[in-house]
């Protein structure tokens, strides 16, 4: 199923969309940099200073020459400091809008999918692109960024000081540039799969980990404790033998960057040395150039430590860029319904385009009736549901609510419950909000005690202001469903499929929900898939189908007097009762 | 307990060498410095602590809204994964803009947060930079005073302001080690409060239950809600449990796993259940918890736990029993089943339960997501398997199946936390109102 990934960007598309984003604050931007350019001079200056200092002082002057160097020494520290601090904070304020625009753009298209997209290409790969991929770009803005560009300037600005000593100075300089290229050209390829693997391992290890303390009763009902105990150790040592192997390569690389700088610093010297004795220059500027030489070890050293994480910022930024650029399905039509039949009119859906999965189905649900679906697995009842419900569209046919299109509604207009619940988290009454963002708490109450929840909400620990969902207070199966149901009762729309709301339910809560999904239905034009036949008897009107057509379609009574299909479901369905 | 408190333990090794490359560097440095002038040489020792120690002192501020920041962050994205697992309801309903709305808001916060803490880490990164160039600098001035007047060479002078550039960063080291060793320990406390706690299973003092045929009895039984509970399953018994209260059946179910804190008696083959070894207690009798947990492997692995790896026949032998065969045994099974749907996940453990054949079973509703004409062929099954003609199994199920209830030798109702009613289901059925009502159908 997860064969079909999301688009992954362009290095072209997401450079573009990077560029776009910049010139948007076009500014700020060349605020931005005029800071950082100011702050990477002002940390020249003083070794500059210095370098005059030491000709002074070979040339024995008196001790006023040094009244001047230090002006500038304390000159260059303010604006230096100042430059810095407010440079550094631009840096981090455009990364950080940028990253901000970037996260709530990417969320708002991921949650606007189509259906059929997403199942494709499975859920794991969009949830790893919001969280983990938002995550490496947020870490690699507030971390790394600031430090890494104000090291570029400052790189750019030291060299261009030397050349501007003596050009010779400068190429010595250079010199440490190819060997600084080359270490990174030889570690980043080593690291990416190192990191990758060290990665992977501590994942596997997590994941076994986590998955044995969440089952630890059944492992301890079956005495699995030192079967997992053996796994979880040897995972373990797994990650640890690969991340003692990736820091030995870390510490290889240092080992390289050491090298280049060596290398840089002894041809300053060394040229320095062969150009004072043809007095070409002076000791104090030579002094100078190996000043500016020196102080880059720190931030060069950072930037060559931190590329990879830039560069998996840049990967996860293209995947990001690949989900915006995806289209989406926009459920805000204005056309509001001319009534409150729905209808699906010889409807046919293939998800492989192959194998029908409908086949020219219609059916019809009046204004406030409420329609079973039923049907052995596979009979197409998910699929005429979700088509109902406008969540996936028709091959050919058509669905539609008081003869308008279902894609064209409102979206409050048709809202569906599906067997897959989810309790968002955060407070309770935050939940129900997301059906209806304005409403009052009086109206969420309301909404619980329509669908009979509202008893054990008030039992809760904070009412309903209790914090549910992962990390909160955990619900039940059934009280989850409960939830997804006062839902639908504070969105209140005229038309409500269900789709097995009570299958999952558990046995203690299954009645109690039947309760609640009645109350919710409660004058609304409903289609119900049913699992249990307790619902197909109890609506008005019940449709079985089978290999993707409807074969019956009558009043629980009329179809049990046929004998036909659904006569046989319900035989075998209520035959333990009998016996 | 995080479980990266481990990882932050073990940083300790890794701080060691640096705080001891940045100790020998300072001890080099000094020493190269006193030789060259006691004097500078002490300034420089004294001052560079004096102004890192200073700098540092903003630190638990930086800290502070550094947390806070990452604590936002990390809200911003668990919301953005929520949403987005949450998604086919969130579209069932139309909420896709409030949900999106909602994401916006939190990020702008987590925005907000950033910047505080950018604003303070980079007044910090300035103010270090500046006074770290002013120290330099006024270092530098006094040794160029001291080289204008004659008391130490040009070449001197080069190396006491290069060393004054370079004592920096160790320095900068040492000044951050307390902060590493504080978050270090921390850690190591909780992991150590992890370590130091009890076990939850009693160990049991090794009594061993009579007989090769094993019974569970309660008597008077107080627990929870559990309010003077009788119940004796007799070797070879298929009992169904209905407790009118899904506490009452939890509370069963746990005092059954972990028998620890109850008044009356709970006797495994006439031993106190607490008092019997405690791998031994488990093997005779066995509690499947209502919620599944599979691990990631196969089918086959997930159901023949110990590997007895006994012949393909007994595992199809189970997995027919549990109508898990479509499944097929060599399906692979995802972190925590997650491949599957809730309905096989309920068949795969029920299998990996009747695998497992312990005399004494006690499963909690095992087939609530399960439709009623496999529950039916399910109740055959597990008759089949465990209450054969030479079998002797004990089998207890807390349901409200009326396929398994119907299947089984007799039913014990639960009410108030004791046993209101007992006896064969179809006769329950026929004479008691409110059971009728609580087993659904």
């Amino acid at each position: 199923m997860t064969d079909e990934l999301l688009p992954v960007a362009s290095p072209r598309a997401s450079r573009a969309w990077l560029g776009t984003a910049l010139r948007a604050r076009k500014v700020q931007a060349v605020l931005t940099l005029s800071a950082g350019v100011l702050a990477a001079t002002a940390s020249t200056v003083p070794a500059y200073a210095l370098g005059l200092l030491v000709d002074r002082i070979r040339a024995g002057g008196d001790t006023g020459a040094i009244v001047p160097v230090a002006v500038v020494l304390v000159v260059a520290a303010v604006a230096g400091g100042v430059a810095t601090a407010i440079g550094g904070y631009l840096i981090s304020r455009l990364g950080s809008q940028v990253l901000a625009d970037l996260r709530e753009r990417t969320v708002a298209t991921a949650l606007r999918l189509p259906a059929r997209v997403l199942d494709r290409a499975g859920r794991g790969d969009l949830l790893s692109r919001v969280s983990a991929d938002i995550s490496a770009i947020d870490r690699a803005v507030s971390d790394v960024l600031p430090g890494m560009i104000s090291a570029i300037l400052l790189a750019g600005i030291s060299l261009a000081a030397m050349i501007g000593i003596d050009w010779r100075l400068g190429l010595a300089g250079a010199v440490a540039v190819p060997i600084y290229a080359f270490g990174l050209r030889w570690y980043l390829p080593r690291a990416a799969p190192s990191y990758a693997a060290e990665r992977v391992a501590i994942a596997e290890r997590s994941q076994v980990f986590v998955e044995s303390m969440q089952g630890t009763r059944t492992v301890h009902a079956y005495r699995l404790e030192d079967r997992h105990l053996a796994g979880i150790e040897g995972l373990s040592a797994r990650a640890r033998d690969i991340s003692i192997g990736v820091f030995a390569l870390y510490t290889r690389f240092v080992w390289r960057i050491n090298r280049a700088e060596l290398a840089g610093l002894g041809s300053v010297l060394v040229v320095g040395f062969l150009l004072v004795r043809k007095e070409v220059v002076s000791v104090g500027e030579v002094s100078a150039a190996a000043l500016l030489f020196h102080r880059l070890f720190n931030p060069v050293a950072l930037l060559m430590v931190t590329f990879d994480k830039v560069q998996d910022a840049g990967a996860s930024l293209a995947r990001l860029v690949g989900v915006l650029d995806m289209a989406v399905e926009r459920r805000d039509g204005s056309t509001p319904p001319a009534g409150r039949e729905l209808v699906l009119e010889d409807v046919s859906f293939s998800y492989d385009g192959v194998t029908p999965v409908l086949d020219r189905v219609s059916l019809r649900v009046a204004p406030g009736e409420v329609v079973a679906l039923v049907g052995s697995t596979g009979a197409g009842k998910t699929t005429a549901a979700s088509l109902a419900a406008g969540i996936l569209r028709p091959g050919s046919g058509h669905a539609t609510v008081g003869g308008v299109p279902v894609a064209e509604l409102p979206a409050d207009t048709v809202a569906i419950v599906s067997q897959e619940t989810h309790v968002f988290t955060g407070p309770l009454a935050e939940d129900l909000r997301l059906a209806r963002p304005r409403a009052s708490d009086d109206e969420v109450t309301a909404a619980l005690a329509r669908v009979g929840a509202l008893d054990w909400v008030r039992e809760l620990p904070a009412g309903i202001d209790t914090v549910v969902g992962s990390g909160g207070h955990q619900l039940t199966a059934a009280h989850a469903q409960q939830l997804a149901l006062a839902r639908v009762v504070l969105l209140d729309p005229p038309v409500v499929v269900l789709d097995e709301a009570t299958a999952e339910a558990g046995s203690a809560g299954a009645r109690d929900l039947e309760q609640a999904a009645a109350a919710a239905l409660a004058g609304r034009t409903a289609l119900v898939v049913a699992h249990r036949l307790t619902q197909a008897a109890s609506a008005d009107r019940v449709i079985v189908m089978e290999h993707g057509r409807v074969v019956e379609s009558g009043p629980h009574a009329a179809l049990i007097a046929e004998g036909g299909r659904y006569a046989r479901f319900w035989a075998a369905w209520s035959a333990p009762n009998r016996r | 307990m995080s479980s990266t408190d481990a990882d932050y333990t073990s940083y300790v090794l890794d701080h060691i060498p640096r705080v001891i490359s940045a100790l020998l560097a300072v001890v080099v440095s000094a020493v190269t410095l006193l030789l060259i002038s006691a004097p500078l040489g002490l300034i420089m020792l004294v001052a560079t602590p004096i102004m890192l120690v200073t700098l540092n002192l903003a630190a638990p501020l930086i800290a502070d809204r550094i947390a806070r920041q990452q604590d936002q962050a990390g809200r911003t994205t668990s919301l953005a994964t929520d949403l987005v697992t949450g998604l086919r309801p969130l579209r069932g309903i139309g909420a896709q803009d409030a949900a999106a709305e909602r994401c916006r808001v939190v990020s702008r916060e987590s925005l907000a947060a950033t910047l505080s803490a950018a604003r303070a880490q980079n007044a910090y990164q300035g103010a270090s930079t500046m006074l770290s160039t002013l120290l330099a600098g006024g270092i530098a001035i006094a040794a160029g005073w001291f080289a204008l007047t004659g008391r130490i060479t040009a070449g001197q002078f080069i190396t006491v302001i290069g060393s004054a550039q370079f004592l920096i960063e160790p320095f900068g080291t040492l000044a951050i080690v307390p902060r590493w060793y504080a978050a270090a320990r921390a850690s190591a406390g909780r992991v150590a409060s992890v370590l130091e706690a009890g076990l939850v299973l009693p160990e049991g003092n090794g009594a061993e239950p009579a007989g090769q045929r094993y019974d569970l009895c309660l008597r008077g039984v107080r627990y929870g809600p559990l309010a003077g509970l009788d119940l004796h399953v007799r070797p070879g018994e298929f009992v169904g449990v209905v407790a009118y209260r899904p506490a009452e059946a939890e509370a069963l179910v746990r005092l059954l796993t972990v028998p620890d804190g109850y008044e009356g008696d709970l006797l495994l083959g006439g031993e106190p259940l607490e008092t019997v070894d405690r791998t031994r207690a488990r093997r005779l009798l066995h509690v499947e918890p209502h919620r599944t947990d599979l691990f990631t492997g196969s089918l086959a692995s997930n159901v023949d736990v110990h590997r007895s790896g006994n012949g393909g026949g007994e595992l199809a032998g189970v997995l027919r029993a549990a109508a898990a065969d479509a499944v097929g045994a060599d399906a692979a099974i995802d972190e925590r089943g997650a491949n599957l749907s809730g309905g096989q996940r309920q068949r795969v453990a029920l299998a990996r339960a009747l695998h497992a054949r312990p005399p004494l079973l006690l499963l909690h509703d095992p087939t609530t997501a399960v439709d009623a004409v496999t529950e039916h062929a399910i109740a055959g099954g597990i008759r089949a398997l465990r209450h054969g003609p030479d079998a002797g199994y004990s089998t207890v199920v807390i349901t409200s199946s009326p396929a398994l209830l119907a299947t089984a030798d007799r039913v014990v109702v639960i009410s108030d936390g004791a046993v209101t009613a007992e006896g064969a289901h179809a006769e329950l059925s026929a004479r008691d109102d409110t059971y009728r009502q609580a087993i659904l159908r």
